[in-house]
């Protein structure tokens, strides 16, 4: 019986062991759940606050930003305010000392009113006084006028009489003085002609003369050829002679040829 | 000029004022015969101002932000267009308050004020909005001109935001009924305590396009964020949707292709923004039908501004930042001392570390990468972490955590290739611990539709990143090879057990009636196994307690308790050399003897996905009644499994011990079961036992041959 019993356990102790590691590998789910729901909170919750939290920061800075442009703006307005105070004193001082000024002006404007009035009125007196003397003299002043005109109209008549009869004289002596020029104009034409010929006549002698000059130079030239020719013979003549007198000594001196020939 | 310049000056210019006289009788005619038309098309013309996705893109600095800041400069550009030619209505397509680091630090209030200073009349909550917390988004709408639109987003059962409102435009009711994607998560801490949930947006539209029923609308326009494929089913179903405009999650990829518009007969229209650069005019006839004229896009603009309401935005943003600058000097870490780079992969190490977990997963860019050095602050870390979500520890089983490799393109993965896990072969069936952020889980839940069990550490990456470089460091070490050294120990444990009793009273001389018992019996065995693993990416060891104990009234049919450690290095995944001690006795003493039988082998582990044999030399010895002499011999010892279905599965064991040396015997045994899984833990299976031992010696031979069918317990756990 100890036996079988210490068999029975035998059999059960597997499967002990079995739900036991099964057991370890099951996860204890309730108080993970809990602290699972507790963490995701947790998380939620962290998000919304970062959020929140950012939010509100950056809104604040924004309305501190706002706050000191508003106080700034107020300042402004003080500012403004005082200005415009001083500026209303000012402009109300200014109206008392203008208002003053404009009585003092209205004042004088009256006085001048009435000796502007007294004095035009004197003028308007004058004015038609010297009106009436202008028409006078206008009047006097067309009539001579008048008279004048005839007079000029008459004495200009005469003077064209007088020019057409000199200017009639004039063209005749015109006419004349175009015939006369007619005449030289002939006789310069038949000059030119002249001259023309006698151009061609002197252009003939140049040449002529040119080659005058040639047959001159030509001749010159022959002259020297000549005057060479002489020279070399009398030098010739010299150097015989020398040869006769040293080979005739006792035939006396025999004169030199081109002494002979300047004496010829 | 002269009289006669004049007269040449209209002679030669007399044809350009004749044409001009008859355009400007033209003109004049055009005018005055068109003018009402034109006024009655006026009347007729609606203009709407789009803009998506702009995810609170302030700049950090309040230096010459009128002309740096790409939220001002939109806010002028908005302005601009609103001076240009006059706008009905200026509404936002989401995704408004995330990520911008200035939108996230106010929690998405400068961002609400913007809308609200530039007179947006509402703004989609997306995905990328939900970052900010519902009860925040909740907390900024109150007082404000910008309404927040979401018909589906409910607390409680009711509607968090606005599901729709009613606008009058030229004289008539256009009603604008917001449907927020599917693409975002709630925060966990949300979902529990406000109960969030996402509602089908079917049931909701059709409710709501009853309300609008009996409210006196002209026109519905369906402001989703929704895929096209969506839009179009719902344009399909609710006909008195006049216009749907998408933005914010919408991507407007229709086969995947982007497109901005979409025809739909009957002039109705689907509208996506694609661009989130710039802002959107829509030009609409509002006639007997809603029909689209144009749709343009606008870039933005420097465009300096003086209106009163623009200087006043520019104010407070420029108190935001101001705060920013303030509270990110806030010191974190004093000193740094050497560059520490920080990225995806590295803080996915991190993870890995500081929760002993065997994989961690982050989503791709949830880190700005970067090098931390000197002193860190708190814009530091804001700046580089994207995901706020808390972390979760979770565990996935081997097959899923395949598929999620496999199909999850934008994860970033630590201590997994997607085939192995510190070095051993991912097992489909058993689970692994996985920690990631709470984003990351939730995709895993969506893609596998069911609930996976968590820890949630309510912490965030920030957090870790923070406590780690105050403390330890690990960004800084590179290599995180340590992280697959840590000792895993691993329970995996199978009991099989039955209890039979029979009660027979009878008298002295009746008959045992046929296929009954004779007298009365007591029967009961055990098959229980433990396997007690403790691994690292290099050694493993099993510990293996085994009992086989059948025993009926006084006679034991199976007398087996045995006690294996086992021994293998992680060489290579496949083959792997193995040390095995086994020592068998009996659990009861049978006429005062307890034998005992050591057997030690060395020799190589080899590896399948269904198939593992194992082939070593060693030596048995007998130590206890009798004593017998060490002799050795070869081992080998092939174990397979095959599922035919996710609950069938066949096993197959062979254990043999061969001695030719100084004794000569065979020993083998053989099992064979087919096991049928009743849940998690609970199975139904039958085996068959095949057990032979020769002595070539004597050439004597023993057989047994069992069948045995069991109700087991078969479970495993891990201690991390």
């Amino acid at each position: 019986m100890y036996r079988e019993t210490d068999m029975k356990k035998l059999i059960v102790l597997p499967f002990l062991i079995c739900l036991i590691t099964s057991c370890a590998s099951i996860p204890r789910q309730a108080p993970d759940l809990i602290k699972d729901q507790f963490r995701a909170e947790n998380r939620l919750m962290k998000k919304n606050l970062d959020l929140a939290l950012r939010e509100n920061e950056v809104l604040k800075t924004e309305n501190l930003q706002y706050k000191s442009k508003v106080n700034q703006l107020n300042k402004t307005v003080s500012k403004f305010k005082a200005d415009l105070e001083s500026l209303n004193n000012k402009y109300n001082e200014d109206m008392i000392r203008m208002n003053e000024d404009y009585e003092t002006i209205c004042a004088n404007l009256t006085a001048l009113e009435e000796q502007s009035d007294a004095k035009i009125e004197e003028l308007t007196r004058l004015n038609s006084g010297l009106e009436k003397k202008l028409s006078d003299d206008v009047a006097r002043l067309n009539g001579q006028l008048d008279k004048q005109q005839l007079s000029f109209t008459a004495e200009r008549k005469l003077l064209k009489a007088g020019y057409e009869s000199k200017m009639l004289e004039l063209e005749n002596q015109l006419s004349l003085s175009k015939q006369e020029s007619d005449k030289k104009d002939a006789a310069i034409a038949s000059m030119t002609a002249d001259l023309k010929e006698a151009q061609a006549r002197i252009v003939d002698m140049e040449k002529t003369v040119k080659e005058q000059n040639e047959m001159i130079k030509k001749g010159e030239k022959e002259r020297q050829e000549l005057t060479q020719s002489s020279q070399d013979l009398q030098k010739i003549t010299e150097e015989k002679r020398t040869m006769i007198d040293e080979s005739n000594p006792k035939t006396g001196t025999i004169q030199p040829p081109a002494q002979q020939k300047n004496n010829e | 000029m002269n009289k006669k310049t004049i007269s040449a000056f209209y002679k030669d210019h007399f044809f350009y004022f004749f044409w001009k006289t008859i355009i400007l009788i033209l003109f004049w005619v055009l005018a005055s015969t068109l003018t009402p038309a034109s006024a009655a098309a006026d009347d007729n013309f609606v203009n709407l101002l789009l803009t998506a996705n702009l995810n609170g893109r302030f700049s950090a600095s309040a230096a010459n932000q009128d002309k740096e800041d790409p939220m001002l400069i939109m806010a002028q550009s908005l302005i601009n267009a609103k001076k240009d030619r006059p706008v009905d209505l200026f509404v936002d397509l989401g995704n408004a308050f995330y990520p911008g680091l200035l939108s996230r630090f106010s929690y998405g209030s400068i961002m609400m004020d913007f809308l609200d200073y530039f007179n947006c009349a509402a703004t989609l909550v997306s995905s990328q909005d939900l970052n900010i917390g519902i009860s925040n988004l909740e907390f900024l709408s109150k007082e404000k001109q910008t309404r927040l639109l979401s018909a589906n987003i409910e607390k409680q059962r009711n509607p968090v935001f606005l599901p729709y409102f009613i606008q009058p435009i030229k004289g008539k009711n256009f009603a604008f009924i917001g449907i927020s994607s599917e693409k975002g998560f709630f925060d966990i801490a949300e979902k529990k305590l406000l109960k969030i949930t996402l509602k089908d947006f079917d049931t909701i539209l059709k409710n709501i396009l009853a309300q609008l029923e009996k409210i006196d609308t002209d026109y519905i326009v369906l402001l989703s964020g929704r895929p096209y494929s969506d839009n179009f089913a719902m344009m399909e179903k609710f006909k008195e949707i006049s216009l749907c405009i998408s933005g914010g999650d919408a991507t407007g990829e229709l086969y995947s292709v982007k497109a901005e518009r979409i025809d739909i007969g009957e002039g109705r229209s689907l509208i996506t923004l694609t661009n989130p650069d710039g802002f959107y005019s829509l030009t609409l006839s509002a006639e007997e039908s809603l029909t689209v004229n144009t749709l343009k896009f606008n870039s933005t603009a420097y465009l300096p501004t003086n209106e009163k309401k623009y200087l006043e935005f520019a104010n407070r943003l420029s108190i935001w930042k101001e705060r920013f600058v303030q509270e990110g000097e806030n010191e974190i870490v004093k000193d740094v001392c050497c560059g520490v780079v920080v990225d995806d992969a590295r803080v996915t190490a991190l993870l890995r570390h500081r929760f002993r977990a065997e994989v961690a997963i982050l989503e791709e860019n949830s880190i700005s990468p970067g090098k931390i050095s000197g002193r860190v602050n708190y814009s530091n870390i804001l700046r580089m972490v994207d995901n706020e979500f808390p972390i979760f520890t979770f565990k996935i089983s081997g097959s899923e955590l395949k598929q999620v490799f496999q199909q999850q393109k934008n994860f970033v993965f630590s201590g997994t290739d997607g085939d192995t896990i510190q070095g051993y072969s991912i097992e489909n069936k058993r689970e692994y611990l996985i920690c990631s952020p709470q984003s990351v889980y939730d995709r895993l839940v969506k893609q596998f539709n069911r609930d996976i069990t968590y820890k949630n550490s309510w912490r965030t990456i920030s957090d870790e990143i923070k406590e780690d470089l105050k403390g330890e460091r690990v960004m800084s070490y590179g290599d995180y090879g340590y992280l697959d050294n840590r000792y895993r120990m691993l329970v995996d444990i199978s009991l099989s057990n039955f209890y039979n009793r029979s009660n027979v009273s009878r008298d002295a001389d009746i008959d045992t009636p046929p296929g009954k018992p004779v007298e009365t019996y007591e029967k009961w065995g055990l098959d229980d196994k433990i396997n007690f693993t403790i691994y690292n990416q290099y050694h493993k060891f099993v510990i293996t307690p085994y009992i086989f104990y059948i025993r009926q009234d006084d006679n034991y049919f199976q007398n087996l308790l045995r006690g294996t450690l086992f021994y293998t290095y992680n060489l290579y995944p496949v083959v792997k050399p193995y040390h095995k001690s086994q020592v068998d006795t009996v659990l009861k003493v049978v006429d005062g003897l307890r034998p005992l039988l050591f057997r030690e082998t060395l020799g190589a582990l080899f590896e399948t996905e269904h198939i593992t044999g194992k082939a070593g030399i060693g030596f048995e010895k007998q130590a206890h009644d009798p004593q017998e002499d060490l002799f050795l011999g070869i081992e080998t010892i092939v174990a397979a499994k095959y599922e035919f279905l996710d609950n069938l599965k066949y096993s197959f064991d062979l254990d043999t011990f061969y001695s030719n040396f100084s004794k000569h015997q065979i020993r083998t045994e053989i099992t064979n079961s087919l096991s049928f899984k009743l849940n998690s833990f609970m199975a139904f299976s039958t085996k068959y036992k095949w057990f032979y031992f020769n002595s070539l010696d004597y050439d004597e031979k023993y057989k047994d041959s069992q069948i045995l069918l069991s109700l087991d317990l078969v479970t495993d756990f891990k201690r991390f």
